[in-house]
């Protein structure tokens, strides 16, 4: 497959990360896919998480590891990898030994050394790594991955949610939603773009993704953005001599000011310095530029190269303006609701509790497993079974006769004070249960109410 | 951060005192003399014994090469002689490579009488290791291109042994023990130029290395209290330390370089690849030196991070009494919040309004709630009389420097 994405693709996200796995399900409707977030990984926390789909909102499951996310979704294949720096290269390792076919890993200041063991993991098993250092990377109108493409306002303008023709490549992810939106003005927009990250030895190499690129015949012409530091380039240009490149590659290096500074500046990139005079933007973009790549003078020609390219390709034939989708409307307001039952559910053919269907229950016949099924949402062992029933048995006269001591137990069981549990006992008090208490008192009540004396009272 | 060199000193030490128990036999002959700022020369010896007992070699430590051909090596006959030369350049300024800095770092060590001068570097490529070695090391080993033998060693493989042994056999546990200690350190490269032996034992007569700073924090036990120098040149200022004391505490990307305090374009620049652009669109346009200063955030900063941030950047457009432009620059954020990174810059700009007469800012940023932000700091800016103008995804880029220049008056390549 030369496109990373389809629009059936999966992903596990590692980290509760809810705004950015909100972001990707608001993708998913614009593009008019199904959610493509299978579950996220807590190792925390196994409460779902409450999510949108359009205005609907329901709960996404969330698991502890990465094992069970394998077990329980074997077609979710994309693992999207928001663990920190110090965290991530296990996350990455064990994906890799998990057989995930695409990571992404977003932390930034990962120990190069360790980014290089994943790189060597990954070429033994096929997984393509994405990042680290990175926002990841967008197959137009399929599947993003975490914030790429930010804001719906900006996707939509950046036309994120159809496919274009172009494929892009860059190293920053903050400049990769800047370019999609350039190219977007000034082409049909990206098929698929990808944020390589800015360190120094990224997961994945500009020049893997323009090879996929030169395959996939739905992407008609490539742009790259690079910065100084590095010899990647050096790779780009022989591919092109070689003409293993033979689609427009329009392609720019950042960093020229760098000779310009009176000391070394490490610019926001890990990457970003020059080793040596071959590193340099300048030596980058002449290279590139001699190999045959679409060089502007400048960043701020790069518009005029796209705009140029796309037209001539359509003058040739080759790829024509699309066809806009009309967008479904995402809601501006979206209220969660205020109770949720993560217990039991009554959607479908049977009711279930946990996920398990009632049938069962009612087959087992145990009262006390069903509680526990509903309370603490798992199967407990047989001896804690056997003890919870012994507990049953030795309340089951308290029933409605004792109601008002039961109450007050509860209460104090739950941790209440001795006020409020003796009021939970008194205000349980009712015609059934201490009903003599009750009327006795509804009947002072009334004799205050008429002024009638005590001996009044009692001899009517 | 990044890949940093460390001084030559700094490299020894870590090698003298980490060095690998299963290479004990190999372990080179380490002995120096650390000189820095505020040491006492005439209190050396007494720490340092041997410095008096015979030759003594002594270098500037000062992160550059080439020390050789300019004059910042000397081989002395006592310890007398030595002083004598460091105090001549001690604490002088200096021009290297375009950067000029103060001379204070010294290195002091035994001479070593030796006949061949070897040459031995590790570095990293993508997925391997590489040991690259020659019989002509020396100054003007860049010439040796033919003579240097390159071993690619695979990452999760150790170097074979024959092939170490064919280097030289007397130097074979040395550099075993090196190499192990070039992978399990974090040096993404380490170079020894030259390295001798002679019938007592190896000799490292020169050590550049760099370190991985995004390992340190699992080389604490290791790296110990290593200060990661910077480059020559490179003192910090006031404001750069606080900037980036503000960036280690927190998890977003808070940067400042200065470039120059009299420049007229200042930038704060959302996003460490936009940051490179602007800094190239602006050099592109005027002279370099009216660029004030690179700075870079991103990774959503707080509120109140950016109000810091903003007002460090402000206290020092206050001191520069010619007309400046501030560009509040930015791609379209992937998942930065405008409006809230926004209002720290708004805290920042009302602290300081008053003295801000000659400033005038260009924003273009965009991402999520991106009209919020920029309505609110252009409503702040009017309101605190400062004039200003924001931009948001509709204006290409860079288009913004442009506009800043124009309303400086600079005109492009003047």
């Amino acid at each position: 497959m030369s496109l990373l994405f389809s629009p059936t693709t999966l992903a596990i996200v590692y980290g509760r990360k809810m705004v950015s796995v909100q972001r990707m399900l608001d993708f998913d409707v614009l593009a008019g896919r199904k959610p493509s977030v299978a579950c996220i990984v807590d190792p925390v926390s196994s409460a779902p998480q409450k999510t949108f789909f359009g205005a609907k909102e329901f709960l996404l499951p969330v698991v502890r590891t990465l094992k069970e996310a394998r077990e329980r979704f074997p077609q979710a294949d994309v693992l999207i990898n928001f663990a920190s720096q110090r965290s991530a290269g296990a996350v990455v390792l064990e994906g890799i030994a998990r057989e995930v076919r695409v990571i992404a890993t977003i932390a930034e200041g990962v120990p190069e050394s360790d980014t290089r063991q994943w790189i060597v993991e990954a070429q033994r098993s096929g997984t393509t790594l994405i990042g680290p250092a990175t926002v990841g990377a967008v197959t137009a109108g399929a599947f993003r991955v975490g914030d790429t493409g930010g804001s719906t306002e900006h996707l939509i303008a950046s036309k994120l949610h159809r496919a274009g023709c172009v494929g892009y490549v860059g190293k920053s992810g903050g400049m990769s939603n800047e370019l999609y939106r350039m190219i977007a003005e000034h082409s049909s927009g990206i098929a698929e773009g990808v944020a390589i990250g800015g360190d120094r030895n990224p997961g994945s190499t500009l020049l893997s993704h323009i090879l996929r690129y030169q395959e996939e015949p739905s992407i008609a012409m490539i742009v790259m953005t690079s910065e100084i530091g590095g010899r990647e380039e050096e790779d780009i240009a022989k591919a092109l001599k070689e003409k293993r490149i033979t689609k427009p590659l329009i392609a720019w290096v950042a960093g020229t000011s760098a000779e310009h500074f009176p000391k070394d500046v490490q610019f926001g990139h890990a990457g970003a310095w020059a080793a040596s005079s071959a590193e340099t933007a300048q030596a980058k973009n002449q290279l590139l530029k001699k190999a045959g790549a679409l060089v502007p003078q400048r960043f701020e020609g790069l518009p005029e190269i796209i705009a140029k390219t796309y037209e001539a390709l359509k003058a040739s034939g080759r790829v024509q303006d699309p066809m806009e989708p009309i967008l479904p409307e995402l809601p501006s307001d979206r209220r969660s609701a205020h109770v949720q039952c993560t217990i039991s559910d009554d959607r479908g053919a049977e009711a279930t509790y946990g996920s398990t269907p009632i049938s069962q229950f009612i087959h087992d016949g145990s009262l006390v497993k069903t509680l526990a099924r509903l309370w603490w949402k798992t199967d407990l062992t047989q001896e804690a079974l056997t003890y919870l029933e012994m507990i049953l048995v030795a309340v089951a006269d308290h029933g409605p006769a004792v109601a008002g001591a039961h109450n007050a137990i509860v209460a104090a069981s739950a941790d209440k004070d001795t006020v409020s549990a003796l009021c939970s006992g008194l205000l349980t008090i009712g015609p059934r249960f201490g009903g003599a208490v009750d009327a006795a008192a509804r009947a002072f009540f009334d004799a205050h109410a008429r002024g009638l004396r005590p001996k009044n009272l009692w001899t009517q | 951060m990044a890949q940093k060199p460390i001084r030559e000193t700094q490299a020894k030490a870590l090698i003298r005192d980490q060095w690998p128990q299963e290479y004990a036999a190999g372990k080179p002959a380490i002995r120096f003399a650390e000189i820095d700022g505020s040491t006492d020369l005439l209190a050396l010896p007494h720490n340092h014994p041997w410095l008096t007992e015979g030759k003594v070699v002594a270098k500037v430590d000062e992160l550059f090469g080439k020390r050789g051909k300019l004059g910042y090596v000397q081989v002395a006959e006592t310890w007398e002689e030595t002083k004598i030369w460091m105090e001549g350049l001690r604490k002088t300024t200096a021009t290297v490579a375009g950067r000029c800095g103060v001379l204070e770092h010294f290195i002091v060590e035994p001479f070593v009488e030796h006949e061949e001068e070897l040459y031995l570097a590790f570095t990293c490529e993508r997925t391997e290791d590489v040991i690259l070695f020659s019989r002509k090391g020396g100054m003007d080993v860049e010439e040796q291109g033919a003579s240097i033998v390159r071993i690619p060693v695979p990452l999760g493989t150790e170097p074979e042994l024959s092939q170490l042994q064919g280097l030289d056999t007397k130097l074979t546990a040395t550099i075993r023990g090196l190499f192990s200690l070039f992978r399990s350190l974090d040096l993404p490269s380490v170079e020894f130029n030259p390295i001798a032996v002679n019938a007592r034992g190896v000799y490292l007569l020169d050590c550049v290395a760099r370190v991985d700073t995004c390992a340190a924090f699992r080389q604490r036990s290791t790296w110990g209290l290593l200060s990661i120098p910077e480059g020559f040149g490179s003192t910090r200022t006031p404001e750069e330390l606080f900037i980036s004391d503000l960036d280690a505490k927190s998890g977003s990307s808070l940067k400042f370089v200065l470039l120059h305090p009299q420049g007229r374009i200042w930038t704060m620049v959302a996003g460490g690849g936009a940051s490179i652009i602007y800094a190239d669109a602006i050099t592109a346009q005027v002279d370099p030196k009216e660029l004030a200063n690179y700075g870079e955030w991103s990774g959503n900063p707080s509120t109140d991070e950016m109000e810091a941030y903003t007002g460090k950047i402000l206290s020092l457009i206050e001191k520069n009494d010619r007309e400046q432009a501030l560009i509040i620059g930015g791609g379209i954020a992937n998942f930065t919040d405008v409006a809230r990174t926004f209002a720290g810059v708004i805290a920042a700009l009302e602290d300081h309004a008053p003295k801000l007469k000659n400033l005038k800012i260009f924003v273009r940023r965009a991402g999520p709630n991106d009209r919020r932000g920029l309505k609110a700091l252009q409503e702040a800016c009017n309101r605190l009389r400062i004039s200003c103008v924001t931009h948001g995804a509709e204006l290409p880029m860079t288009a913004v420097v442009s506009e800043a220049l124009s309303a400086l008056h600079l005109t492009p390549d003047s």
